[in-house]
């Protein structure tokens, strides 16, 4: 098995038949719709959002009927699964070899990860040559937005490019070490630098003998990890929260909901974002949890009251499940609107704390 | 005299060339005088010079069509690389906000490279309209005639383009055009006293050698041996994606090479890793489907094996015109099979939609306006070179006039498109029969592509080709390579950032 099909084993152990297999595609997939957001912070399995970005649909059922046949998985009812004692057993010895798992946060960190990708790319890049006073080197990208980015923070003396070699070797030595001597080596093997444009990540698998897919995982939780302690410690990363600053935090909400949140922040209620343009209320609805997801400082006081907030969380707590409609129908004054929104905030932190012994990961 | 001598200071000044290559000159003295040229060089004669020097003594912009995003990006770096930041390429990929920043100040720029595409907005068109076009330029000019191995519908509405320009001079380059591509070129460019500059196809400093074999295994075993022996960096061409990744795969493993595929279907960011790697020098040996190629411009690529024969003798010239540009001896080896013909076969089958879907396309089309027909064709499943055929084709059967059609007439519609089809089949089978031709023929090689151009062999390489008896000694790699050296992260990323060159 590969690690693709362990974090397919993983969400379908998180969904624990209550989501179909359909909805672990989307969310290994990093499908951005509210359902799939929803789904990823309900079940606590944000982190591997997105993570086999790279899946198609036929390999996945593929994958999935592997798994039925060698009994990992057993269908409980139509397309929904449940891992098997087996199963059990298979993922939680892979959980315990792969750590760097636990370095991925793709719901808030994967809409970014290429474009600072490419950042970091460029710019070690032409730190490398510019120190070495080289200026005639290829490119390793060729999109002039990531360009500008780069031209917009590069020092402009000798000394001050100097400076930031230095500094930005002691950044990434200090968050490389922090990762896997395997996951370090795939991160560095993929930087260009003087006289060597850096690797794709089929070559480094070659290169390190290790499968694609985990080469891939690997990396991104490098990426991760890296972007992650940026925000937490930017004092401590000055010149890779520089350039992670760059690439804004907003690209992890939709499209839509974007543009939903602008007018809130103008400060329009729903009603008139409504109009304004033109959709329905279930719709701005949807836009609206999501952002109260993504941002732990959105006032959900303004939709629901603090009553109302404690009533859903008591139901919730009492009766162990993510089913809105269970919940729903123990509240029945209260909407469905106001139930997702605290599920969606409170809920992973809640049941991190009664599961907690068994939850390989955290965010 | 004078104009001689401020050619010459000018290609010092800007390019840094002391004396220009062969042909140069000529030609850049008729595009001066504003005469229509059309240039046929062979790759690597150095054919972007042509209309850079002019665009120093003009004083307007140069605008140059280019068929592909690679290849103007690559034209685009190297510009900028040598000082000239007036210079920009658009097209469709392009993000938005930069767009409208550059379409903005367009004037401000002196060398515009579009895509034949992009050339059609409307927008575009007006800001191009108001500045000063001292020069049209048409690279890769055989895209424009149906009876190129590249035909690019979209090439068709250039002489429109030019003519709203106001007409102003054109200059049509090539690498490879028969003489009925050149005459099309002409007329569909609608070039006016047309001054020409044919050079000859024949690169002196090429071998080519052709090898006959049973199977497909017994090449396997033939193209480990030779990029095992050969001196590179090399380039193997395949005629299927999956052929480039396998082969690619199996010389990685069995010669401990470095070796890389590439092709269309690959993540752009991939394809530019590697394409840079192989520049850089990084690599031993690339395999490749045709779309590696066009605008790599890479001096030292010492030789150009074929896995699998190309689709007629005009891609075949364009592909080993890759090796030996710095005019060292370089070698093209063409491995062949008995079922070689296969692939290129069913690829020209491909081409084209079959006569049910032709039938389904026109029902669809009859029943939508031209933009919902091409989003819903984009989701139709025949290649992208079919639906360009398509597209065209209907363009020119008027299938997206307002006014609806009666049955008769779609099924005179149908008629007309089924019968160029054929006619194209049967056209492009020929030109395949014609590259088979020249690989078995016991003829000398370099006259067979000469002849092809309508050429006569004058000159021969004391190591021609495999009818004259040459080798592939001289190409033979007798460095020994390098191991690599145990990878350790930490001192990698000290390397990196240190200034010890």
């Amino acid at each position: 098995m590969n690690v693709t099909c362990f974090l397919t084993l993983y969400v379908l152990k998180q969904f624990n038949g209550e989501r179909s297999a359909r909805g672990a595609f989307h969310l290994l997939k990093g499908k951005k719709n509210a359902q799939t957001l929803a789904d990823a912070k309900l079940f606590d399995v944000s982190h591997v959002f997105g993570a086999c970005n790279f899946i198609t649909d036929s390999t996945f059922q593929q994958m999935i009927d592997n798994l039925s046949n060698d009994r990992s998985i057993e269908e409980i009812s139509n397309n929904s699964y449940r891992l098997t004692a087996c199963g059990e057993e298979k993922l939680a010895s892979f959980l315990k070899e792969a750590d760097y798992i636990k370095q991925l946060n793709g719901l808030k960190y994967s809409p970014m990860e290429n474009k600072f990708w490419q950042l970091v790319m460029l710019y070690v890049q032409c730190i490398s040559n510019m120190v070495r006073k080289e200026n005639q080197f290829l490119p390793v990208s060729s999109d002039p937005a990531i360009f500008s980015l780069v031209k917009k923070q590069f020092p402009v003396t000798y000394n001050e490019r100097v400076w930031t070699a230095n500094q930005l070797l002691k950044e990434l030595s200090e968050l490389l070490t922090g990762v896997h001597e395997k996951s370090a080596g795939i991160f560095v093997l993929r930087l260009s630098r003087y006289k060597r444009i850096g690797l794709t990540i089929r070559q480094v698998a070659h290169f390190m003998k290790l499968e694609e897919d985990e080469t891939l995982l690997r990396f991104k939780a490098v990426l991760h990890h890296i972007m992650f302690s940026c925000f937490e410690w930017p004092d401590r990363y000055p010149v890779l929260f520089r350039l992670l600053n760059g690439v804004a935090l907003k690209e992890s909400l939709t499209l839509s909901a974007k543009k939903t949140l602008e007018w809130l922040n103008r400060g329009k209620p729903l009603e008139e974002i409504m109009k304004i343009r033109n959709l329905k209320r279930s719709t701005i609805e949807d836009h609206i949890v999501e952002i109260a997801m993504h941002d732990p400082h959105f006032p959900i006081e303004e939709y629901v009251s603090v009553e109302e907030q404690k009533a859903i969380l008591h139901v919730y707590e009492r009766l162990k499940t993510r089913r809105l409609k269970r919940i729903k129908d123990e509240l029945e004054t209260i909407s469905y609107f106001k139930i997702r929104m605290v599920i969606g905030r409170v809920g992973v932190e809640k049941d991190a704390v009664g599961e907690a012994s068994e939850k390989p990961f955290r965010i | 005299m004078l104009r001689k001598m401020q050619l010459e200071r000018l290609l010092k000044s800007h390019f840094g060339f002391n004396s220009f290559r062969k042909g140069q000159r000529e030609i850049i003295e008729d595009v001066l005088e504003k005469k229509d040229v059309l240039a046929m060089l062979p790759t690597g004669a150095g054919k972007s010079l042509l209309y850079l020097l002019p665009g120093y003594i003009f004083d307007g912009s140069i605008l140059i069509v280019s068929p592909l995003l690679s290849l103007m990006e690559d034209q685009v770096e190297q510009l900028k690389k040598a000082g000239e930041k007036r210079v920009v390429a658009i097209n469709s990929f392009m993000d938005p906000g930069e767009r409208s920043r550059v379409l903005h100040q367009l004037s401000k720029f002196k060398f515009i490279y579009v895509s034949p595409e992009i050339l059609q907005s409307p927008f575009l068109m007006n800001k191009l309209i108001h500045m000063k076009i001292s020069l049209f330029v048409v690279d890769e000019a055989h895209c424009i005639s149906q009876w190129g191995h590249e035909f690019r519908p979209h090439y068709l509405s250039l002489s429109e383009a030019r003519r709203k320009l106001g007409s102003p001079p054109c200059l049509a380059l090539t690498a490879t055009a028969t003489e009925e591509v050149r005459e099309d070129i002409k007329k569909q460019l609608e070039m006016k006293n047309v001054v020409c500059h044919i050079h000859s196809v024949d690169r002196e400093n090429i071998t080519f050698i052709v090898e006959p074999f049973f199977t497909c295994d017994e090449k396997m075993e033939r193209v480990k041996e030779l990029a095992k022996i050969l001196k590179g960096p090399g380039i193997i061409y395949t005629s299927t994606r999956a052929w480039a990744e396998n082969l690619s795969a199996f010389l990685m493993e069995s010669n401990q090479l470095k070796v890389a595929a590439y092709h269309g279907g690959m993540e752009t960011h991939d394809r530019l890793l590697i394409q840079k790697q192989f520049l850089n020098g990084q690599l031993d040996c690339i395999c490749a489907t045709n779309a590696f190629g066009m605008g790599i411009n890479k001096p030292n690529i010492r030789y150009v094996i074929h896995f699998h024969p190309p689709a007629n003798m005009e891609a075949y010239v364009q592909e080993i015109g890759r090796a030996g540009r710095d005019q060292c001896p370089s070698v093209a080896i063409l491995l062949y099979n008995e079922g070689d013909k296969e692939i290129p076969s069913l690829l020209i089958e491909h081409e084209f939609p079959d006569e049910n879907q032709l039938i389904e396309l026109i029902q669809a089309a009859s029943l939508m306006d031209k933009e919902r027909f091409l989003q819903w064709l984009e989701g139709y499943g025949i290649s992208s070179t079919a639906k360009r055929f398509i597209e065209f084709q209907f363009e020119q059967e008027k299938m997206f006039n307002r006014e609806e059609k009666t049955k008769e007439q779609l099924a005179i519609v149908f008629q007309t498109i089924l019968n160029h089809i054929q006619k194209r089949k049967q056209y492009k089978l020929n030109k395949l029969d014609e590259m088979f031709h020249w690989i078995v023929k016991k003829e000398c090689k370099r006259r067979g592509i000469l002849k092809a151009f309508g050429e006569h062999l004058t000159y021969k390489n004391k190591n021609c080709c495999t009818i004259c008896e040459a080798t592939i000694q001289p190409f033979l790699n007798h460095k020994k390579r390098e191991p690599d050296s145990f990878f350790q992260w930490e001192k990698e990323l000290h390397y990196i950032f240190s200034r010890v060159t």
